[in-house]
């Protein structure tokens, strides 16, 4: 009776034993097999991250290179802005493009969330620069197109004038005048609203040119009342325009 | 606090609108006054030097409306271009915050 005790108790000691290195390989198993999963999970989810990052970072930086590349077009097809002017804000556009183009190539070799993250920094710093500078070179082109406009109108005004003085002169001989004299008169103020839209746009131009802003947000409300007074002179030039064929119906064929 | 500093940029920003609209304004002015002198100080010198143009044709002047409307077009387009620039432009996006 007490042998068969005492195997008892000697059969739960090595049972209690056995189950408590049984408890803790299991415990240390399903560590490392939670470490590990955890550490699987943050993998997956920093380069998720990563991937997110870079794709918003790439998504930006060819938004910027293909406003800049039409920005750039559009200076290049300026004719009536001076060389000096076009190849100041070209500059800045190039070196726009530059940046924008070390930051891809950068990009393309970021491994980690924090590098993406720097380039995303040096990105947002670069907007201002960006956006003044493309601001300026549509602007400067709006401009330019009217003058181009404007230098017609003033064209077309003074082959109107010609053509009133030799319908005036061939007349005077005979019963003289007739539509000429109020032709001319409407001429005359045409030719005053057309010289006063060429000084307006010479006066655009030269703000354009002479803004130095390195804050975006401070310079739209610039360049947006800018806009508003190019919008203006289009609707003057539209107006002259309908003036000039008025004049041109009076003085007939 | 917040409408102080909201009504300040307003304020601000309305003197910044302003002050864009007299300068240019001025310099119209300016360009007009020193265009208006060219045009009294040619007059002499045009009787002398140029030859007399030959007279426009009805056809020639009717071309010129045609050229006009084209130009109008293409500046119309070149106007909405700087427009949605602006604006677009104005959208800052800030990547990775």
């Amino acid at each position: 009776m007490k042998q068969g005790l005492f195997f008892e108790a000697n059969q739960l000691r090595t049972f209690v034993f056995r189950a408590a290195i049984a408890a803790i390989v299991v415990i240390m198993g399903t560590h490392s097999i939670v470490t590990g999963l955890s550490a699987h999970a943050q993998a997956v989810t920093q380069n998720n991250q990563l991937q997110s990052l870079l794709s918003n970072l790439n998504k930006e930086i060819d938004r910027r290179e293909d406003a800049t590349t039409k920005a750039q077009e559009a200076l290049n097809s300026s004719t009536t802005i001076s060389q000096q002017a076009k190849s100041d804000v070209s500059k800045n556009l190039g070196e726009v493009k530059t940046s924008l183009a070390t930051t891809s190539d950068q990009a393309k070799k970021t491994t980690t969330v924090q590098g993406a993250q720097d380039l995303a920094t040096g990105l947002n710093g670069g907007y201002d620069k960006f956006a003044i500078n493309n601001a300026k070179a549509q602007l400067l082109k709006d401009s330019d197109s009217q003058q181009g406009i404007q230098q017609q109108l003033s064209a077309t005004a003074t082959n109107l004038q010609e053509k009133i003085d030799s319908q005036s002169s061939s007349q005077s001989g005979s019963s003289g005048g007739g539509d000429s004299g109020s032709a001319e008169e409407m001429l005359t103020n045409l030719i005053n609203l057309i010289t006063a839209i060429g000084a307006i746009l010479a006066s655009i131009v030269a703000l354009v040119l002479a803004l130095v802003a390195g804050n975006f947000a401070e310079a739209a409300a610039i360049f947006l009342t800018i806009l508003g007074q190019l919008a203006t002179n289009l609707a003057s030039i539209l107006n002259v325009q309908s003036g000039l064929q008025v004049v041109l119906s009076m003085v007939g064929s | 606090m917040d409408s102080q500093g909201t009504s300040k940029t307003k304020i601000i920003a309305g003197a910044v609108v302003a002050i864009v609209v007299l300068v240019i304004i001025a310099g119209a002015v300016y360009a007009l006054v020193s265009s208006n002198q060219q045009q009294a100080a040619q007059p002499s010198n045009q009787g002398q030097n140029q030859p007399k143009p030959e007279t426009v044709s009805q056809q020639s002047l009717q071309q010129d409306f045609t050229d006009l409307d084209a130009a109008i077009k293409k500046s119309q387009g070149y106007h909405a271009d700087a427009k949605a620039a602006v604006e677009d432009q104005a959208k800052r996006i800030k990547v990775g915050q």
